[in-house]
């Protein structure tokens, strides 16, 4: 056997056109079919350990590298990679807690906690004795041996000991002492957690804008500044506030007695007194008087807009002409409207002289002039400016140069707390999902995958069950061939129907029909996410009736022949011979229907459920960065189909017959 | 059950039409037949005279309009458990059929465990003795695709022989092979005729029925038309019919 082709001593050579097939006559196959392949020759255990490397990069997702990636697909993360979670932690320790109380708020009392915290987490228990003045069925009152007075809940109190009786009784105690820490957890160990408790505040200005600067004993520096001349397109202006949009999608609001002018286009009308109540007959001249240097034109056209034009003014093309009068200034312009040269003066004007007509107006009461109405300021889409008030500011200067100083005026408080002392862990949300913050993506990605398999097991079983269900059997009796027909009609119905109706209706149909008709009729009450599976699962089902079908009937009859001739019964022949062959052809039109599934599962936000595109969203919709935000949803959307397109490769690979 | 002078096989006036596009197809028009034990029968006949439906019938891979058919003893219009039947009679077929996701061995296993309820040690045991009558044992292991087709009809034969059946259906069992595999097909169903075995060969070897068969018939549009020893059907047949066929074949 080992010898089995010895090689001649002289081999005659070959001769040349003889085809000799060799490795290199094969055409080299893709990268991606190599790895396939690789992969699919690897042993299980291979193949869980890479996923698991798949993982920990994963989670390595806050280096350096992975933050360049990012910062490049996302432009500027609004989200700091840092910011874990945001916590509210509750630390209690036995121990008499000192503290000074300073403030606080709704939530939280983070002022009052670094003292607390510090005299508290360091310290040995600490026993407190005196003499018990009240008690109720809740609370102790003891007056203490320094003179003082403490109440403490009995819940806090971890032992006491009494001595004396009647109203002397002396008292010792070990409570709890509670403080709330509430912040954003940036780091966390095995022993401590970091949480930033104030969040840094910055402020970037132009060093032209500086009018003084003093330095302040504790290291800070004030500032006094000009105020900030600011240009944008407005968008709403009341009396109150100024709104304009500052970038795309972005608006800054203003409160008016913050700024010290605003320029806003105003129209302003004046008419001469006499010609305002004269009637434009057809073939008359309407004289407008203009300021030379003013866009009249837009002027004009605003003008048109307005319902209530001045008698004068308001002609109409072809059946009056209007001539348009130039004048240098608005002095010699008023003077010639109240002269009678020009019937009205329209004026356009954003700068600071926007008024300039109706002061004049107001301090010559004899010229002749009317003003019909209120200067008329433009109050949307048009591009304003405005100055605010002159301001200090004080902080610590991080950055300096000619351009910009940067200055930090709040700086960023850190506590750490040891887990021990964690009493209550009231809150921990992963910051919003995005690509520089994957673990807020985990929860949609999580049901985003939870929802797709339980939809896909159970869309197997409803395709396997019709897809049986529509193939053609040999009936034998007559009760048979009527099952046959009923059997088949059914299923049939079911694959039309649904393959028809887009899956989108079907989730609807799921969530706001069905679900409420089962809750009225069976009282069966089903969770958005069991609606979300069903509907998807009903309109996969339909699809892989058909891949079953078509597979099981793209085994030849003779399969089922030869399973029946060798006394196989029906269910015997499906079972061992024909579905175990079907599974194969199955198996890649069934993969292919497991990813689009996962697609399709984006449309289960219509059902309120926060899977992944639902958080995408609520980031586009929080931040206005619709580019990070669908970016960071497809490219996990595209990690999820590529990483199982490619385990479906294997599998296919793996289940293929030798050949 | 049967006695030895009684015919396993009885096939008495049966009619089966098919139902087609283009009308309806008499396929047999009352063919009677009876095979006694031990007997060998070939049937051979042009294409379309109902020799495949026959022997189709006879194990109920086709039903029957009209007539009846009695295997063994147990009438097969109305048997309730038609698996039993099934069970007794082995079928091979001209595509040899092998279930190609299972190796020779678990071929040969397979309705042993499920129909038979045998042992996996003896299930096995029975397909390695198979395999080696068959003249394959070292293809045990050997997925159908690896096999050639003189190969894979030896073990279609050894996975009909596993259920220990009374009868072997063979429906042109040497048609889709190659003339260099015939002959060690035809060598298999020669040992078992020689061992006794119950056969209805549909077959076009003259050769093998010559040598092996106790009897042929000729069969032509759905009746049987005659029916011989081997020797004087094909040297003197007495019809037109069988003339004009022999003459075109032989």
């Amino acid at each position: 056997m080992s010898e089995q082709n010895p090689v001649p001593d002289d081999p005659a050579p070959e001769p040349p056109d003889v085809f000799t097939p060799s490795d290199d006559d094969i055409p080299p196959e893709g990268l991606y079919t190599r790895v396939i392949l690789w992969a699919a020759d690897l042993p299980w255990w291979a193949i869980i350990l890479i996923i698991s490397i798949v993982v920990v990069l994963y989670s390595m997702s806050t280096s350096i590298a992975y933050k360049n990636v990012t910062r490049w697909l996302t432009d500027d993360p609004q989200v700091k990679t840092d910011d874990l979670f945001d916590v509210v932690q509750v630390v209690g320790e036995p121990s008499m807690i000192t503290g000074r109380f300073v403030g606080e708020t709704g939530d939280s009392v983070n002022t009052v906690i670094n003292e607390l915290l510090e005299s508290s987490i360091d310290s040995e228990i600490v026993t407190h004795t005196g003499f018990l003045v009240r008690e109720t069925p809740a609370t102790l009152t003891i007056a203490t041996d320094d003179g003082g007075t403490v109440h403490l809940r009995k819940e806090n109190i971890t032992a006491e000991e009494r001595t004396g009786s009647g109203g002397d009784i002396q008292i010792t105690v070990n409570y709890v002492d509670r403080v709330t820490v509430t912040g954003t957890l940036v780091k966390q160990n095995d022993d401590m957690m970091r949480i930033r408790t104030v969040d840094e505040e910055i402020d970037s200005f132009d060093p032209a804008r500086v009018i003084s600067r003093t330095d302040n004993a504790d290291g800070t520096i004030t500032f006094e500044r000009d105020g900030a001349v600011i240009t944008g397109i407005l968008s709403v202006l009341s009396n109150i506030n100024i709104t304009i949009k500052a970038g795309e999608d972005q608006t800054a609001e203003y409160r008016r007695d913050t700024l010290e002018w605003i320029n806003v286009p105003t129209l302003t009308v004046a008419v001469n007194a006499d010609a305002n109540r004269r009637t434009i007959a057809p073939g008359d001249t309407v004289r407008v008087a203009f300021l030379q240097g003013t866009d009249i034109i837009e002027a004009l056209d605003q003008l048109d807009s307005l319902d209530n034009v001045p008698v004068p003014l308001r002609y109409t093309d072809g059946s009056a002409q209007v001539s348009l009068l130039p004048y240098p200034d608005l002095e010699t312009a008023l003077a010639a409207v109240g002269a009678g040269e020009a019937d009205g003066l329209v004026y356009l004007d954003a700068g600071p002289d926007r008024l300039a007509v109706a002061e004049w107006v107001e301090a010559n009461p004899d010229a002749g002039v009317v003003m019909p109405d209120d200067p008329r300021e433009c109050n949307k889409d048009c591009e304003v400016s405005f100055k605010r008030l002159d301001d200090t500011i004080t902080g610590v200067i991080l950055e300096e140069d000619a351009d910009t100083i940067t200055l930090q005026l709040v700086a960023p408080e850190y506590i750490e707390i040891d887990k021990n002392k964690i009493v209550e862990n009231k809150r921990m949300e992963p910051g919003v999902c995005a690509l520089n913050n994957l673990r807020g993506c985990n929860e949609g990605i999580f049901l985003t995958l939870r929802v797709t398999f339980q939809a896909y097991a159970l869309a197997l079983v409803i395709g396997l069950v019709v897809g049986l269900m529509r193939v053609q059997t040999n009936p034998t009796t007559i009760f048979s061939k009527w099952m046959n027909t009923v059997l088949q009609t059914i299923s049939t119905l079911y694959v039309e129907i649904v393959r028809g109706i887009p899956l989108l209706v079907i989730l609807l149909y799921a969530g706001f029909v069905i679900s409420p008709r089962l809750r009225d009729i069976f009282g069966l009450n089903l969770s958005d996410e069991q609606e979300a599976v069903i509907g998807l699962a009903f309109g996969y089902g339909a699809f892989i009736a058909e891949i079953f079908r078509a597979g099981i009937q793209s085994i030849g009859r003779g399969q089922m022949e030869a399973a029946r001739s060798l006394g196989m019964s029906y269910p015997q022949a499906m079972r061992y011979v024909i579905l175990p062959q079907a599974v194969r052809v199955v198996l890649p039109p069934l993969g292919n229907d497991f990813i689009a599934l996962l697609k399709d599962s984006a449309l289960i936000s219509v059902l309120a459920l926060p899977d992944l595109l639902q958080l995408g969203r609520l980031y586009v919709s929080r931040t206005f960065r619709a580019f990070e935000g669908y970016n960071t949803v497809a490219i996990m959307y595209l990690m999820m189909t590529l990483f199982l397109s490619m385990m479906v490769r294997i599998i296919e690979r793996r289940t293929r017959l030798p050949e | 059950m049967s006695q030895a002078n009684e015919p396993i096989i009885q096939i008495d006036n049966v009619h089966k039409r098919f139902q087609t596009l283009h009308g309806t197809v008499y396929a047999l028009n009352g063919v009677s037949l009876n095979v006694m034990p031990g007997e060998v029968v070939v049937v051979v006949g042009p294409s379309g005279s109902g020799k495949s439906t026959m022997l189709r019938c006879i194990n109920r891979l086709e039903t029957i309009d009209a007539g009846s058919i009695t295997v063994d003893g147990l009438p097969l219009r109305g048997a309730r458990n038609i698996n039993k039947v099934r069970a007794e009679v082995g079928m091979v077929f001209q595509s040899f059929n092998l279930f190609p996701h299972r190796n020779a061995l678990d071929n040969i296993i397979l309705a042993q465990r499920v129909v038979r309820h045998r042992r996996k040690r003896e299930a096995v045991e029975r397909a390695h003795d198979l395999l080696a009558k068959v003249g394959i044992p070292e293809k045990a292991d050997a997925f159908p695709a690896q096999l050639s087709g003189g190969q894979q009809q030896r073990v279609a034969i050894a996975r009909a022989l596993a259920m220990d059946p009374k009868i072997m259906l063979f429906d042109e069992p040497t048609s889709a092979l190659d003339p260099e595999m015939i002959k060690e097909v035809l060598d298999v169903m020669l040992d078992l005729a020689r061992e006794g075995m119950t056969m209805v060969v549909v077959s076009h070897e003259m050769g093998f029925a010559r040598a092996a068969a106790d009897r042929a018939v000729f069969m032509d549009e759905g009746r049987i038309v005659e029916e011989d020893v081997p020797d004087v059907l094909f040297s003197t047949p007495s019809h037109d019919r069988t003339k004009l066929f022999l003459s075109k074949i032989l």
